[in-house]
């Protein structure tokens, strides 16, 4: 029960910041919502915060910084190796590179979060006495993990899509390629040696250090407040949220419809909302613009 | 509480490798096939300052710089060639 709260509180907070466009980490939404389900189900001692700093919130601050230090480098000289070609020539080259190194960073997605979401389903699975406590994820689960990121990113990554590729900075085909690149290979090796990291983090870093490749004023940092304030308050947030829906679930069947009742309203509240100013192929490279000042009446 | 910073260092180094290795030979790859192009276009717009346009530039780019620079036409000078 209490992984149920859990991944709805994981699942209400990734909502609410993809409405505003931040990327946050679905994986520190989920262990903040399991962390906080757990919290109220079996007291604090239930909780490993030795193994939660030294896992989730170190590799969380390192991570970015890494994979941005890497795509840095890596568009530095992308753009110095290729500053005599011709621009058109070079674009397109790079254009062709990004569907490889977009790919590769899809299959990076994979390694780490869908074995998250795996995880999580096969660990309910086996607390419902439905698998053995040693039984491995069948493959419906696997299937069903891999479906739901692929649908998850065709449908709904508009919003994501706009900050990252044009509030950061404009991205170009370089960059884009060097950031990739960098990302797919920090998050392939971390999944090799056994850190689950946030690919979000981890391909916001990246797209950060690429913007500063090029040159460091096209950078909005401004954005890189606002997601960094995103990313503290992250797994607090969805802990606190899965918290209360452990606690009302707890209290029996009533409880439980009543979480789930409130986690489907809000979540199609928020879906509503999101529908004012829809975001989709055909404005994601539209940037909202400011309000002109009225001029004052003579 | 333990932080195995070895593995930290070993991310770092692995991924910064291997990384910035792909994306040197694949821009290394773009400027061999870009620099193809922009010596033909060079040549091709130093021909033009000349004014004698040959069968080549006009086969090599017949829509590129070099055949509207060696029009010598003015309204052609925002492409920056002539």
């Amino acid at each position: 029960l209490f992984t149920v709260a859990g991944l709805i509180g994981a699942i209400l907070w990734n909502l609410l910041t993809w409405l505003f466009g931040l990327p946050s980490s679905s994986s520190h939404a989920l262990l903040g919502g399991l962390v906080g389900s757990a919290w109220v189900a079996a007291e604090a001692g239930a909780i490993h915060f030795d193994t939660l700093v030294s896992k989730v919130v170190i590799p969380a601050v390192l991570s970015p910084v890494v994979a941005g230090v890497v795509a840095l480098t890596g568009t530095y000289l992308a753009y110095r190796l290729t500053r005599r070609a011709r621009k058109e020539q070079a674009r397109r080259g790079f254009k062709t590179g990004q569907v490889l190194s977009a790919s590769m960073v899809s299959l990076a997605h994979g390694t780490d979060d869908a074995q998250k979401t795996m995880g999580v389903i096969t660990l309910t699975l086996i607390t419902a006495g439905i698998l053995p406590s040693t039984a491995s994820p069948p493959l419906w689960v696997i299937l069903s993990a891999g479906l739901a990121i692929a649908l998850g990113t065709a449908v709904g990554g508009w919003r994501i899509i706009r900050t990252l590729g044009k509030r950061v900075t404009d991205i170009q085909t370089t960059q884009g390629f060097a950031a990739e690149t960098s990302s797919a290979a920090v998050i392939l090796v971390s999944s090799h040696l056994g850190f689950p990291l946030s690919t979000t983090q981890v391909c916001s870093g990246a797209v950060f250090g690429a913007g500063a490749g090029r040159r460091l004023a096209h950078v909005h940092w401004g954005v890189a407040g606002q997601m960094a304030i995103a990313w503290t308050v992250t797994m607090p947030a969805a802990a606190v949220v899965g918290g209360l829906a452990a606690l009302v679930a707890l209290t029996g069947t009533l409880g439980i419809v009543m979480v789930i009742v409130a986690a489907a309203a809000l979540a199609s509240g928020i879906y509503l909302l999101s529908r004012r100013q829809p975001v989709d192929a055909r404005n994601v490279n539209e940037l909202p613009t400011p309000a002109r000042p009225v001029p004052a009446a003579a | 509480m333990t932080i195995d910073w070895t593995a930290f260092g070993q991310v770092f180094v692995v991924s910064f490798g291997s990384a910035v290795t792909v994306i040197v030979l694949f821009a290394t790859g773009v400027a061999l096939v870009a620099a193809d192009t922009a010596a033909t276009a060079g040549h091709g717009s130093r021909l033009a300052r000349t004014g004698t346009p040959t069968a080549h530039q006009a086969v090599r780019s017949p829509a590129g710089s070099s055949s509207g620079c060696a029009s010598r036409d003015p309204s052609r000078s925002s492409r920056g060639c002539c």
